[in-house]
């Protein structure tokens, strides 16, 4: 306990130099603008930044990637509020009270609701961060290459079932992302798997070029392909908020933090399912479940105190486990491979003040959303006058130099490309981006640990389904692929009732 | 769901069933190391083979979803094709989309690393997207003059700022 307040401490005055807090502050304005841009994506300003801060220090980096994260995702609220448009993914359930608040003539008040929730959801995410990881860090130290199979299995099924609409589209993204991270030399006996002869691809598809093809290009020909009317902004007064606001709420607050964190911790989810839960849990158990949808404060505190709360509970698993709680953390995480942090159980082992200079990096962004949330908000706004034809194309021309830079290679550009476009396609039908981008960074954990295991076993299977939290996991991952298509649960009712017809004939006619 | 996505579904399963099996072929015909005395359920095909696998089985459920309710709605009343408008702003979307791409995939696949000088590829790629896509109502927009020096200076700058930086902070040989 004691060591980690004073790792914490040195985290948090190793920081204190002027590069560190304008880059801290700098990222956290820049996650702003682009959360405030609709269209711009949390994963895309940190895919994007991930190739503008390749050549820093990791703990700089890694300090910026953190901020423009968070920043991001405090960010869309304004334009939720503003204009009804949700900046990111994570914030359309606060445009249910938010916006309605603003045409009441309370927008300004609305802005000060979001500060706070977004403000006090992070840093009760920072304590469970800080808490929790160590904690969660140790029990992973147990972990086999059983557990990490399923482990890493889980994050792809549980994200494929809850981010997309339909879940085998989610499922079969996923799976894709599985088998991308396999082309290439394999881990265990440099066998290249589908390289067709190419030395490029004998190599492997550059995890950040495939990334910035997911999220860069495929959102660039989204937004482009969209009408979009240039917005006009509301009028507003002052955005500080009341201290009333806190303390009448201050129930839901902690309730949202604690579903937030919890949310962030599922493999894979994200901050919009976090908001949205949020939202729905404050409007079960308040007094006034009737003000919701029309204009409710509590309703905007919730969603917009789940949503940043879901933050630092990505990245809990992320460090802990290498697991990324969310696409937004899977990006962050490949960053952290990037620059040489070794996520996972041997992280609070090895390099244990990493985990507090993550602790510190969050703590620095919310005082960032702190202040340019208070003082810094006709600025933001002018953001969203920029058109997207002039926006769209310097984000592309980002994506290629930044694929480029990466290894000074073109095979990078066409890979980002030809993801990019793929991606595309795919959300067109209804494939989501997030549980391809999950396979992808959990590729190589799921394949090294499923031969590994085999290995250690002799080829049996059954310890997969044996050992303790091996049986829990490989149960989970099962129950979410029978509850979750419709054709497995027709044949098990038809199975169950087969099976009754043959044992009770007389009971299965009556 | 309308039935032009129950179409697509189950296209997209006859294209998700045909890479799977493709997928299981290519893991089958790996070698499996045996000179190397490895043992055979670790050799380098068999995840692959089981991510084919799953291909398969998720196509096949796809298909059948889509069948069935293809099946269901042939005669069901209220599913429409889409009214003459709607085909208009589809077809809007499609050219939208298209001039987007033809553009990005010309100047990141094909021109890109042709010689041609990276600032001012990249100011021409800036330019024509900006003028080119400008209007929400028109394809490929008739820009004002205002608007092509406003995307001129646009070019211009951010063109100048990328290659300075990633050519004299990031050190990188530009293509």
């Amino acid at each position: 306990m004691f060591d980690g307040l004073y790792m914490f401490g040195i985290a948090v005055t190793g920081y204190l130099t002027p590069v560190s807090l304008g880059l801290a502050f700098g990222a956290t304005l820049l996650g702003l603008l682009a959360g405030c841009m609709p269209g711009l994506s949390a994963t895309l300003i940190i895919t994007l930044l991930t190739t503008l801060t390749l050549k820093m220090q990791p703990n700089q980096a890694i300090l910026v990637l953190v901020c423009a994260y968070n920043g991001a995702i405090y960010g869309g609220s304004r334009t939720a509020i503003l204009l009804n448009i949700p900046g990111t993914a994570a914030n359309a359930a606060a445009c249910l009270d938010g916006y309605q608040l603003a045409r009441q003539g309370q927008a300004g008040r609305a802005m000060g609701i979001a500060t706070t929730g977004s403000v006090l959801g992070t840093l009760f995410g920072l304590i469970c961060l800080a808490l929790f990881t160590p904690m969660l860090g140790e029990i992973a130290l147990s972990f086999g290459a059983f557990e990490f199979f399923w482990l890493a299995l889980l994050g792809v099924v549980t994200s494929g079932n809850l981010v997309a609409v339909d879940p085998l589209k989610g499922w079969l993204a996923g799976l894709l992302g599985l088998f991308v991270a396999g082309i290439g030399q394999d881990g265990m006996y440099a066998y290249e798997r589908f390289s067709f002869g190419n030395a490029d691809l004998a190599g492997g598809f550059g995890l950040i070029p495939v990334l910035v093809g997911a999220f860069g290009f495929s959102e660039v020909l989204t937004v482009m392909s969209e009408r979009f009317a240039r917005p006009k902004i509301m009028e507003f007064g002052s955005a500080i908020p009341r201290i009333r606001d806190v303390i009448v709420y201050w129930r839901t607050i902690i309730r949202s933090g604690v579903i937030g964190v919890w949310i962030g911790i599922l493999p894979g989810v994200g901050e919009d399912m976090a908001a949205w839960s949020s939202y729905a849990a404050a409007k079960r158990l308040s007094k006034e479940p009737e003000k919701f949808g029309k204009g409710s404060i509590e309703g905007l505190m919730a969603a917009e105190t789940g949503d940043n709360a879901s933050v630092p509970g990505g990245i809990i698993p992320a460090l802990a486990l290498a697991i990324p709680g969310s696409a937004p953390c899977a990006v962050l995480l490949a960053a952290m491979i990037i620059h040489g942090v070794q996520a996972g159980p041997m992280l609070m082992v090895e390099n244990p003040q990493f985990v507090y200079d993550v602790v510190a990096m969050v703590l620095f962004s919310t005082l960032g959303i702190l202040f340019f949330g208070l003082f810094f908000i006709k600025p933001l706004l002018k953001i969203t006058q920029i058109p997207r034809s002039i926006l769209m194309p310097i984000i592309f021309v980002l994506c290629v130099i930044g694929s480029y830079a990466l290894a000074s290679r073109l095979f990078d550009v066409y890979t980002m490309l030809g993801f990019g476009t793929l991606i595309f396609i795919m959300r067109q039908y209804g494939y989501p981006a997030a549980p391809f981008v999950l396979g992808l960074v959990l590729g190589d954990i799921l394949d090294k640990n499923l031969r590994r295991g085999l290995v250690l076993s002799d080829g049996d299977l059954l310890p997969f389904f044996t050992r303790p939290l091996s049986a829990l996991l490989a149960l989970l991952v099962l129950w979410t692929f029978i509850t979750n298509v419709k054709t497995i649960n027709d044949l098990m009712v038809w199975g169950r009732d087969a099976l009754w017809a043959r044992v009770w004939p007389k009971r299965s006619t009556t | 769901m309308n039935a032009k996505l129950f179409t697509a579904d189950r296209i997209g399963g006859l294209i998700w069933f045909v890479f799977g099996a493709a997928v299981v072929y290519g893991s089958w015909m790996m070698d499996r190391l045996e000179s190397m005395n490895i043992p055979p359920s670790t050799a380098p095909g068999v995840v692959p083979a089981l991510q084919g696998i799953g291909f398969i089985i998720f196509a096949l459920i796809l298909m059948f979803r889509s069948e069935k309710h293809t099946i269901v709605n042939t005669y069901a009343p209220g599913e429409t094709d889409a009214a003459p408008a709607d085909n208009r702003q589809e077809s809007f979307y499609w050219k939208r989309i298209l001039l987007s791409w033809g553009l990005c995939l010309a100047y990141g696949a094909v021109l890109l690393g042709s010689g041609i000088h990276y600032w001012a590829l990249t100011v021409a790629f800036l330019f024509l997207h900006a003028i080119l896509l400008d209007d929400t109502e028109q394809v490929p927009a008739r820009p004002t003059l205002r608007r092509v020096i406003v995307a001129a200076v646009m070019a211009l700058t951010i063109a100048t700022i990328v290659t300075l930086i990633f050519r004299y902070i990031f050190l990188v040989r530009l293509p």
